[in-house]
């Protein structure tokens, strides 16, 4: 009877929360396959450790958790660009800031794709999940500095990707009234 | 207009933390980035164009399609693996889970490797992975870890140990992790080190490095039995990274990884260096 019970449970949760976790895993590997691979070993772990869960509100983020856990296990040893080729740009934002509908989500994986594990880590839990920099910082138990770093140079290689225009300025540029000093 | 430089580029990296339709501009943290706002109508209309692409990009990495079947695929698969372990009477994991509590980058994928093998356990995996060792590291089996992830490892644990305000006992250098005879101070007799159980899943020492003199720059020298391919057997003549006030370089000899962190910016990292000898 208990097996019955964790049945009906896990599929309540894979009712729930598969199209988020799948997502987010698309996200992450930005591949078809390997966000479904993901997809299944998260509720085969959540299967497992059900009796871990002791509040349904907590459902999500534990899920998250534990993608995250094995993405960070499993990422692919494809050479990204190099973290130091990250750099602060503030050239990347565009003067004017387009409709979600006007992204190119291709661009987007593959802007996403470019990016070292860690750096894309931390750029889906900010935009995808919504977490705050102390979020990330605590559940990646990194310091915060080394949190915020990351969070703008990725959000800087992204916005470059997304809508930088030969010449190497921004689409639609503005004089910013900006420079970064470094 | 004439371009307003922004003093302090930490300025630029406490705009990038904030999320769009959030108060995150209250957290005290973000207090120096609040009253630049404030002050400079400028930054302000930049913050606010940057906190509305923000929100549109929030939902665009939101917008993925769905595969179809994937629901089904799912549950399919979780029931199989319930009735086999019924069927099978055991209570043997369905999948390698890793651990559910957050993993820290610098946590250790070698320790959790190797319970998961012991999990798995058998011959077959046994066969599979002594192959697997022989082709990456004929004779030697060390750890492969990802340069990146060794520089940062490097550089957390030592704003760690510089936050302490304190240094390990000294003693003489190890015979299983010797300091490298790239690295000054040579052939000092009590350099402060410490044993290191666990960094990336390696052990080693850490080799606290002062040059002697009132206000010299101080470093660490992380000896490990690891190995990261692609890197040089010579410490580079700049530093690898240069991020947060500290420099870190790394390179390899046949048996040791050697990981340098420096508090300051290149010169100081050259400091430490015997002579430069890779460009």
């Amino acid at each position: 009877m208990a097996d019955d019970r964790v049945a009906m449970d896990i599929a309540q949760l894979v009712a729930e929360h598969h199209q988020v976790v799948y997502r987010y895993a698309y996200r992450l590997t930005g591949s078809v396959p390997d966000a479904e691979d993901l997809t299944q070993q998260v509720f085969l772990t959540a299967q497992e450790r059900l009796s871990q869960l002791r509040r349904e509100e907590s459902a999500r983020g534990w899920l998250m958790a534990i993608l995250r856990n094995y993405f960070l296990k499993m990422r692919q040893k494809r050479r990204p660009i190099p973290a130091e080729n990250l750099g602060l740009d503030i050239q990347t934002v565009p003067a004017q800031a387009p409709d979600e509908a006007d992204i190119d989500r291709e661009r987007l994986q593959a802007a996403l794709d470019e990016l070292p594990t860690k750096f894309r880590l931390v750029l889906t839990m900010f935009y995808y999940e919504g977490c705050s920099y102390r979020e990330i910082a605590d559940r990646l138990d990194l310091p915060i500095g080394t949190v915020m770093s990351r969070l703008a140079r990725a959000k800087g290689h992204l916005r470059a990707k997304l809508f930088r225009r030969e010449g190497g300025r921004a689409a639609n540029p503005q004089q910013s009234p900006i420079t970064h000093g470094g | 207009m004439p371009d307003q430089p922004i003093e302090d580029p930490r300025i630029w990296e406490l705009i990038e933390a904030c999320r769009p339709a959030s108060d995150d501009l209250e957290d005290p943290l973000l207090a120096p980035l609040a009253e630049q706002l404030a002050a400079n109508p400028e930054l302000a209309d930049l913050f606010e164009r940057l906190r509305h692409l923000d929100a549109s990009l929030a939902e665009a990495f939101r917008d993925v399609p769905l595969p179809e079947g994937l629901e089904g695929r799912i549950t399919t698969r979780l029931a199989a693996v319930r009735n086999g372990r019924s069927a099978a009477g055991e209570e043997q994991p369905a999948s390698q889970a890793p651990a559910v509590e957050p993993v820290a980058e610098a946590a250790a994928p070698g320790r959790r490797f190797s319970r998961r093998w012991l999990l798995a356990g058998g011959a077959v995996v046994a066969v599979a992975a002594s192959v697997v060792l022989a082709v990456v590291a004929p004779g030697k089996a060390r750890p492969v870890l990802d340069r990146d992830d060794v520089l940062e490892a490097a550089k957390a644990d030592f704003d760690r140990w510089i936050a302490r305000g304190e240094l390990p006992d000294g003693g003489q250098a190890q015979g299983d992790y010797p300091l490298s005879r790239d690295v000054r101070p040579l052939a000092v007799p009590q350099v402060p080190r410490r044993s290191i159980g666990n960094f990336l899943g390696c052990q080693g020492v850490a080799y606290h490095l002062s040059l002697g003199q009132s206000g010299a720059p101080r470093a660490t020298l992380y000896v490990l039995r690891a190995s990261v391919p692609g890197l040089g057997s010579l410490p580079p003549s700049k530093p690898a990274s240069e991020t947060g006030g500290r420099s870190v370089a790394a390179w390899q000899t046949d048996d040791l990884l050697y990981v340098l962190v420096v508090a300051g910016g290149r010169r100081s990292y050259q400091s430490f260096l015997v002579r430069p000898t890779v460009a």
